[in-house]
């Protein structure tokens, strides 16, 4: 009975390709099909809800197969915050109907999108891992690329030339650990003990934290999210970042268990996203380069807080998705609503009550309460130039977006389910987002050198990292 | 006793392959090094399912020594996934060069960058 | 800038390929065990089809998901830019009569390694790229114009999406079917031709998956040559 149960965990994978696939065969393209699939993901996900607060934590192998030989599918807490977050902005890009280019081959790329990044929260599988980042990863390099402007194309090449890289080294370093321990099974590498070599797990590592969105070996997310189109822009900065952050989740513990010192390097690697993406940011006068930038800051937080709280990164994770996507949408938007959505997003960045981000940016305070001020200024700061230069005229005709405001209950309403963070929290936050406020007012646009953001050199990043923990592990 | 050597020459394509890309400007010459990037971490999967004396993983009578056939099972996945990426960016390489008439990467930076601004 | 990118390359693969080098694993895999477990649940004698066709199916259905979006991707953009025209048909008269005597052959081989994927070496995407190299041969022959028009006739496009479909259905039955993929009496006996559970089934499909994917990708790309 518990079986058939758990294989609900699976439809939604075999749902969209099939979906998908009838899309491009019987050339489908009406909204009523778009959002039938919506609620289908929907009733998935609130069946996938059920059974893991019945249960708990959900663990089988697919086929019922040894865990050695078959694909293990691992459910937690985390995986369900990030399954969330990501069908929340998939329904919402999938809602909006200002896009152009909507054709078919469009809608059956995001229905492929969603059982890949499905897919890549279930499975506990390093090489399952690596096959739906990939496919995750090239239809995300389609997507970017979409729209008929060269820079999208040149966005999407990079994207995709330093990611090959990328994903071959993360594949090298798996094929090490298969040698030293017979499986590629996450829980079993982590309970069996095997020393693992540094070579190995510092491989991994840097192909992970290549696909995160961190400041230097992410060298190709500014251009890829500030130049696609804004649905894409919002996938982008809402879904495919965190599945970086989410593997990284998987394999931090069993690394840990061996080399103590990774969290460290973990950590410094965060904090350098969040202090250079945040300058970055607040001299920027181009929004969705702004945005983009503070992608770095905000996958910046997400993997220092996966270094020091992994408890907390599943939250934050979902309050960045919404949050950023909404702010993507709204910055386009024509409408008057749009305009106080991006309000609503700005606020909620920051971390001001009673949106999701007060909730959210709580563990960093726990964490230190120092360091949490300063990065929550450094926010308002860069988020406040935002308005400046948020420019289009307004339409005359009150629209109401459906996607932005579906994003936008979904980063009210959470909060009210979850702990009240104090007071002290309220007044902190009331007090630096006024002072974010008027620094923001004095900061001038300055031109930062975006040369570091060419391939060779991300390139470079890359190697210049993996070399870096390979020698902090060994010494 | 491993097949070490297959190791070792499998991370030194990946390497030259990393160099490669690198090193040089022209992007089809890229695109080249990524798939000798690629074809060397197929080498090190082979190389590391290996077995001295032991035969391919297909089962007959009177044999009891095979080598691994998952690492093998993976080099389908891997192979067809470079082949996949390879393709989509010989696409987008043609797409630019039709455009800007270079496959140079610094000079295309330069002119996506200006043919951005002057719109 | 760019020469220090590849001055720091230069030194941090070669401090890597150093550490590889003094990096000694101990060996745990023990694949004896795969064997009379192949043969007792799966029913293959190839192990490393029963691997991909049966143990992480999971992954052969994402593989095949990365090709089809690679498809999908290049005949997307490949639109955009203009055409070079069709391939001519051959001049040479002894290359001709080559090709056209060789190119049934080689498409017959191709389908005899997709078939039998699960008794010996081979398998869907080996037995569907060698199909599409035998059509390439043929359009060599008579021109790309005349053979896509006959491809174009059998709706292999549609048959194409149908493939996907037939994949994904198979594993739906199986997530209804307690994570099984088919049902146990499907096994077969070891060597015969009807064994190794669904495997001439998913064979098939992944085969015209790959099969009509290759051949065109291969025209698409044929027909912008000289383009750039």
């Amino acid at each position: 009975m518990q079986k058939i149960l758990f294989d609900f965990t699976l439809i939604p994978i075999i749902s969209a390709v099939v979906l998908g696939t009838l899309r491009l065969l019987l050339h489908l393209r009406g909204r009523f099909l778009s959002i039938f699939e919506c609620l289908l993901s929907v009733l998935w996900i609130c069946i996938l809800s059920c059974l893991y607060f019945i249960h708990g934590d959900i663990r089988f192998v697919v086929g019922g197969w040894s865990l050695r030989q078959g694909v293990a599918v691992f459910v937690n807490m985390n995986s369900m915050w990030f399954i969330w977050a990501f069908t929340i902005v998939w329904i919402s890009v999938k809602l909006r109907s200002d896009f152009k280019h909507i054709d078919r081959t469009y809608e059956a790329i995001l229905d492929f999108l969603y059982s890949a990044v499905y897919a890549v929260y279930i499975f506990g599988d390093l090489f399952n891992l690596y096959v739906s980042v990939e496919l995750a990863s090239i239809l995300s390099f389609l997507l970017v690329g979409y729209g008929e402007k060269p820079i999208r194309v040149w966005a999407a090449l990079k994207y995709m030339m330093m990611s090959v890289v990328a994903f071959n080294l993360y594949l090298s370093g798996i094929s090490l650990i298969y040698e030293a321990t017979g499986s590629l099974n996450i829980s079993y590498i982590s309970n069996s003990g095997i020393s693992l070599p540094p070579i190995a797990i510092s491989l991994i590592l840097t192909g992970i934290l290549v696909k995160s969105g961190i400041f230097f070996l992410s060298a190709w997310l500014p251009d890829a999210h500030a130049e696609a189109t804004t649905p894409v822009s919002m996938i982008l900065s809402g879904g495919i970042v965190n599945l970086g952050i989410f593997a990284l989740l998987r394999i931090l513990p069993f690394i840990q268990q061996q080399y103590p010192q990774i969290i460290d390097i973990v950590a410094i690697t965060g904090m350098l996203s969040v202090l250079l993406g945040g300058i970055y940011a607040a001299f920027e006068s181009r929004p969705k380069r702004l945005l983009a930038y503070s992608t770095f800051s905000q996958m910046g937080i997400s993997v220092f807080l996966v270094a020091v709280a992994p408890v907390a990164v599943g939250l934050y994770a979902f309050f960045h998705s919404l949050t950023k996507a909404l702010l993507f949408s709204t910055v386009k938007g024509k409408g008057k609503s749009s305009k106080v959505f991006m309000y609503i997003g700005i606020f909620s960045l920051i971390g001001l009550p009673p949106f999701l981000g007060f909730v959210a940016k709580k563990s960093l305070f726990l964490f230190n309460p120092i360091l949490g001020i300063v990065i929550s200024l450094l926010t308002a700061i860069y988020i406040f130039t935002l308005p400046k230069f948020v420019k289009g005229k307004l339409d005359s005709k009150y629209r109401l977006q459906l996607s932005e405001f579906i994003l936008f209950l979904c980063i009210l309403l959470p909060t009210f389910f979850l702990r009240w963070p104090g007071w002290t929290y309220l007044v902190e936050g009331f007090i630096i987002a006024i002072i974010g406020y008027f620094i923001a007012k004095f900061i001038k646009p300055l031109p930062f050198p975006t040369s570091i953001f060419e391939i060779e050199i991300g390139i470079s990043y890359q190697i210049l990292f993996a070399m870096f923990v390979v020698l902090a592990l060994t010494m | 006793m491993k097949m070490d050597i297959g190791i070792y020459i499998g991370f030194l394509l990946e390497f030259v392959g990393i160099i490669g890309t690198v090193l040089r400007r022209n992007l089809v010459m890229k695109l080249l090094s990524l798939g000798i990037s690629d074809i060397g971490v197929v080498l090190i999967f082979v190389a590391v399912g290996y077995i001295p004396g032991a035969r391919a993983p297909i089962i007959e009578q009177n044999m009891d020594k095979y080598v691994d056939p998952l690492p093998q099972a993976l080099v389908i996945t891997s192979i067809v996934i470079g082949f996949a990426t390879l393709s989509l960016s010989l696409v987008f390489v043609m797409y630019l060069a039709n455009k800007f008439h270079t496959v140079d990467s610094t000079k295309l930076e330069k002119r996506v960058k200006d043919a951005k601004n002057s719109l | 800038m760019k020469y220090l990118a590849i001055v720091i390359t230069f030194i941090g693969v070669g401090l890597l390929f150093a550490f590889v080098l003094i990096t000694k694993i101990p060996s745990m895999n023990s694949p004896s065990a795969y064997a009379d477990l192949v043969l007792k649940e799966d029913g293959s004698s190839n192990v490393v089809s029963a691997i991909y066709l049966d143990y992480r199916l999971y992954d052969s259905l994402f593989e095949v998901l990365v090709f089809a979006s690679a498809i999908l991707g290049v005949s997307y953009y490949i639109s955009h830019f203009p055409e070079a025209g069709e391939v001519p048909p051959s001049d040479s008269k002894l290359f001709f009569i080559a090709t056209i005597a060789f190119a049934p052959v080689v498409a017959v081989w191709g389908i005899y390694i997709l078939l039998t994927g699960h008794l010996s070496p081979g398998g869907a995407f080996s037995g569907g790229a060698i199909g599409a190299s035998g059509i390439l041969f043929l359009a060599l022959a008579i021109g790309s114009k005349k053979t896509e028009r006959a491809f174009h006739k059998m709706h292999l496009e549609s048959l194409e999406k149908c493939a996907l479909l037939a994949l994904a259905s198979y594993i739906l039955l199986g997530a209804f079917n307690k994570g099984l993929f088919s049902p146990l009496f499907w096994v077969g006996t070891p060597g015969k031709f009807f064994s190794g559970r669904g495997a001439i089934i998913l064979n098939i499909s992944i085969g015209i998956k790959v099969f009509v994917g290759g051949w065109t990708i291969l025209y698409l790309f044929s027909r912008h040559r000289e383009s750039v």
